[in-house]
């Protein structure tokens, strides 16, 4: 890879995302990558390696990436993080970028759109309102306006597919 | 302190996949009269793993409505999930710590005609059982001891972490659920895994399976009759997942996984249809052998 295509302000849009702020605090110890549950099994997951990727601008490779979404949310490196980097939360945020830039998961899709259209991530119909009413449990109904509406307006609709964002 | 009835909040998973677990809910806390008030606009908390990841923004802002439907009820919200307490219990961190988001996000909110103002209280049902109940009520209602059950206790990672916002237990030496365990007469028994993550969270169809694979190997290896959770991802992980993991690599562990109400439910007497026993995919019949 050559230095030209490394892009300096990759980090800077990181630490501007919701839980990407620690980001810089950083001192690659390597504490989280030795805690990490996922990378125990598939070294694809490699969190020292993806802020290391980050701090260099490694924009595309990180973004565009598989490994991303291989984290668990455990929560494990961020409790034990000596900078308090609060990797879970910059995995979160790394993700929110990348969806921004157009990399959004099948299965992750998938599932806003059942929250839009019903406010679940599972439908409830017939047949699982007669297994409840048997186990003695309240039918439940399956839609939700208002959630629709923050849809709308916080713009989630468009990656979906649905009506335009209407934003602040 | 305010003394706010208490909502259940039951979640996407419990109501359409695990009702068994909500039957076994209301089951063992109404013999501990615990009065709960259902509130039906509630919606996806929503997830902490995939919404987050989509954009945390808009998910606190169908966070905050939660929270906000909660305080316009003038109740408080009890969990059964830890994946809705970990949204729920972020969101009134973040939104109590930072007011100018708080009112980024009431904008929002305002549009559907609501507001929060930052009074609802959130916690685990295993937190309104050990601080309101507390273990000597829950003992004194069981009338079929577990005596000599084995339960190998899975915290998942939700309920614990982050600590510096969940503040349930000791994120590393938790004993909440061992001492909700004891209640019922059995036996908690440690393994070498009790604080590994189940995997739900990871994109992949791999590494869940082997991540239950390890768990099932610790806690077989400890000699547990079953396993004790509190939580669905990680029940759906470890009853279909065991059925996955013997076809996968050839290993049969066949151990019970039991929401720790369904545990507390058989140890108050109620029967197996009242507790949803038999919807498991893992047989329980092997524990409820020694018990009935």
């Amino acid at each position: 890879m050559e230095i030209t295509e490394l892009d300096p302000t990759f980090k800077f849009d990181v630490t501007r995302e919701p839980g990407g702020e620690q980001l810089m605090r950083c001192f690659a110890c390597g504490t989280c990558t030795a805690s990490c549950p996922v990378r125990e099994i598939d070294e694809k997951f490699n969190p020292r390696r993806i802020i290391r990727m980050v701090l260099l601008g490694m924009r595309e490779e990180v973004l565009s990436s598989q490994f991303i979404w291989l984290c668990s949310t455990c929560y494990a490196c961020q409790e034990r993080c000596p900078q308090d980097v609060r990797i879970t939360e910059l995995m979160s945020a790394i993700k929110n970028l990348a969806v921004k830039e157009g990399h959004l998961p099948a299965a992750y899709k998938m599932q806003l759109e059942l929250i839009r259209n019903m406010g679940r991530l599972y439908e409830i119909d017939e047949f699982d309102n007669k297994k409840r009413s048997k186990a003695g449990l309240p039918e439940l109904e399956s839609t939700n306006e208002d959630v629709k509406k923050i849809f709308v307006m916080t713009g989630a609709d468009r990656l979906i597919g649905g009506e335009e964002g209407g934003g602040e | 302190m305010n003394e706010r009835k208490i909502a259940p909040f039951w979640g996407c998973m419990i109501p359409a996949k695990y009702p068994q677990m909500e039957a076994s809910i209301r089951r063992s806390l109404g013999r501990l009269e615990v009065p709960l008030v259902d509130i039906d606009r509630f919606t996806c908390c929503p997830d902490p793993i995939y919404f987050k990841a989509r954009n945390k923004e808009q998910w606190l802002a169908v966070a905050a409505r939660n929270l906000a439907v909660a305080e316009e009820e003038d109740v408080d919200v009890m969990t059964a999930c830890s994946g809705c307490t970990s949204t729920l219990r972020e969101a009134s961190f973040l939104l109590a710590e930072d007011e100018e988001l708080k009112e980024r996000i009431n904008r929002r909110l305002a549009r559907i005609g609501m507001r929060y103002e930052g009074t609802t209280r959130v916690r685990h049902l295993v937190e309104v059982l050990r601080d309101d109940v507390g273990v000597d009520r829950i003992r004194e209602s069981v009338t079929r001891p577990l005596n000599d059950i084995k339960v190998a206790i899975h915290y998942g990672c939700h309920l614990l972490k982050p600590s510096q916002i969940m503040h349930v237990d000791d994120a590393d030496y938790p004993e909440i659920l061992e001492r909700l365990v004891e209640a019922t007469g059995a036996t908690p028994i440690n393994h070498r895994e009790r604080l590994l993550c189940c995997g739900k969270g990871c994109l992949s169809d791999e590494i869940p399976i082997q991540m239950t694979r390890d768990i099932f190997a610790s806690i077989s290896q400890a000699g547990a009759d079953c396993m004790g959770l509190i939580c669905p991802t990680c029940f759906s992980s470890f009853d279909l997942g065991q059925i996955m993991v013997a076809r996968k690599f050839d290993e049969k562990y066949e151990i019970p996984v039991i929401y720790y109400c369904q545990l507390l439910g058989i140890a108050q007497g109620f029967s197996i249809e009242e507790l949803g026993l038999d919807l498991h995919r893992v047989k329980v019949d092997s524990i409820l052998a020694r018990v009935c």
